[in-house]
């Protein structure tokens, strides 16, 4: 099928098998490699991308399900070689060790500001809790995205 | 190869229903047929999206009737209607299925059309009798009551080329009711069921129940009705103390001693809500 959508902004057009995942799409036809595949069942969150602003698991979306739509990924949140308030509250709140699950987690934070910009702390939780971190916990992950809230103008 | 279809308007997916086959999938958002094409290695001939049909996506609440698309997402039922006391049950539902992700892709066509005796909406939509609006090829319209959705052994009794197009429930019968939807799993979140309560309560300004529905889900191939638990509670205040006797409903409806155990406890969370 021909696919027509947007990533990061920018229109894409591909010809492609309708039962293509958008994680493959992502990371093999576009190169965009910050997406990662965990689970590949939709568990762990760590294919995390924005389709139309909402948080949706990259390894259950298909081609199919694309025509016309908006994917925001990880390498779409630098904007003029600055990185997003969201992106530098993880490295400054260290909120990373292995860093695999980072990007979902950055994209479902994301997602979340984007609809709610003064989370609480549980309204945090629950934009989490589809993203599975197995190297230290999620202390220091709310914390960052409670900062970014609070620094984008927010505040917990 | 696979062909897709990916239409745009009701007129458009008429037409697209009437090419497939036996071997053809139809797609709404995904979460579990993904899952399935992947692990089963599928090879459909045709490939039917639901995605590009905004009609799907309606939601329309008016005091007659609550009509839902069915390719509206768990999020968009949750919030259309959370805090619609006789619909409250739905929007419980929906809110608890998966985690945002899921709940963002996740529809409420593919959460009943999938049958998994696990789902969680299936049992709410018997408690409010929700009648399925279905699309079949060239446009064909017919309405069944949900409860006919389901064919008994995790699978739909749709013909092929068949789609649900919206689920409508009466609300006048509802009128004065109020629902309720609590699940038991292994975590508060992103789990599955292990039990799925629906309740609908008909009370007196004291509290006192005059009427009352429950169906369980979760524990056999598609949800019941619990006509005992629904006596014991008439007549009475939902007082969570009744948990442990309605609980002992479950007995003979389940193999699983620790569900019949476990289902004193769901009670008990779904009595508070009526407090
Ligand atoms: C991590 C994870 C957690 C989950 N947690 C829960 C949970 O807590 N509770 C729960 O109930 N479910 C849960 N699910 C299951 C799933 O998300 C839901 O059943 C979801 O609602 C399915 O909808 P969908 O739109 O994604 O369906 P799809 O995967 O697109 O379709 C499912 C099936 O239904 C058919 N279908 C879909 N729409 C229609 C239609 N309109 N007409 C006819 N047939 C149709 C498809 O052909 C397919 O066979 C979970 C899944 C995952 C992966």
């Amino acid at each position: 099928m021909k696919l027509d959508f947007f990533v990061n902004d920018e229109a894409v057009s591909l010809e492609t098998e309708p039962q293509r995942r958008l994680l493959d799409l992502l990371r093999e036809d576009l190169g965009l490699t910050g997406t990662k595949e965990g689970c590949s069942e939709g568990e762990c969150g760590a294919c995390t991308v924005l389709l139309d602003g909402k948080a949706v698991h990259s390894c259950l979306t298909l081609a199919a399900q694309l025509q016309g739509r908006h994917v925001t990924t990880i390498e779409g949140l630098e904007k003029n070689g600055e990185l997003d308030i969201l992106q530098r509250c993880f490295v400054e709140e260290i909120a990373i060790q292995c860093g695999f699950c980072t990007t979902g987690m950055i994209m479902s934070a994301k997602a979340l500001l984007l609809q709610n910009p003064n989370p609480t702390p549980k309204e945090i939780r629950t934009a989490l809790s589809g993203n599975i971190c197995r190297c230290s916990g999620y202390v220091q992950i709310v914390n960052a995205v409670s900062r970014a809230a609070s620094e984008m103008g927010g505040g917990v | 190869m696979s062909t897709c279809y990916n239409p745009k308007t009701m007129d458009e997916l008429g037409q697209a229903l009437s090419q497939l086959t036996g071997r053809s999938l139809i797609l709404a958002g995904g979460t579990d047929l993904v899952l399935r094409l992947r692990s089963k290695h599928l090879e459909p001939d045709a490939l039917l999206s639901l995605s590009g049909v905004p009609d799907l996506q309606e939601i329309e609440i008016t005091p007659e009737r609550a009509s839902i698309g069915a390719m509206s997402t768990m999020a968009r039922v949750n919030q259309a209607l959370d805090g619609l006391p006789d619909l409250q049950a739905l929007a419980d539902a929906a809110g608890g299925v998966g985690s945002p992700q899921i709940r963002n892709k996740g529809t409420i066509g593919g959460n009943a059309a999938n049958a998994s005796a696990a789902a969680d909406l299936p049992p709410v939509l018997w408690l409010l009798n929700a009648q399925a609006e279905i699309m079949g090829p060239g446009g064909a319209r017919r309405t069944i009551p949900v409860q006919e959705l389901p064919d008994g052994h995790q699978g739909n009794t749709l013909a092929v080329g068949e789609v649900v197009v919206r689920f409508v429930i009466d609300r006048p019968p509802l009128k004065g009711w109020r629902s309720a939807f609590v699940k038991l799993g292994h975590r508060s979140q992103v789990t599955i069921s292990r039990i799925g309560l629906a309740a609908a309560l008909l009370q007196e300004e004291d509290g006192t129940v005059r009427d009352a529905r429950i169906v369980a889900g979760a524990i056999k191939p598609v949800p019941f009705p619990l006509p005992a638990a629904e006596d014991i509670l008439r007549g009475k205040r939902p007082d969570p103390a009744l948990a442990v006797e309605l609980g002992e409903t479950f007995k003979g409806n389940t193999r699983r001693v620790y569900k019949e155990n476990a289902a004193k406890g769901v009670f008990q969370d779904i009595l508070l809500r009526f407090q």
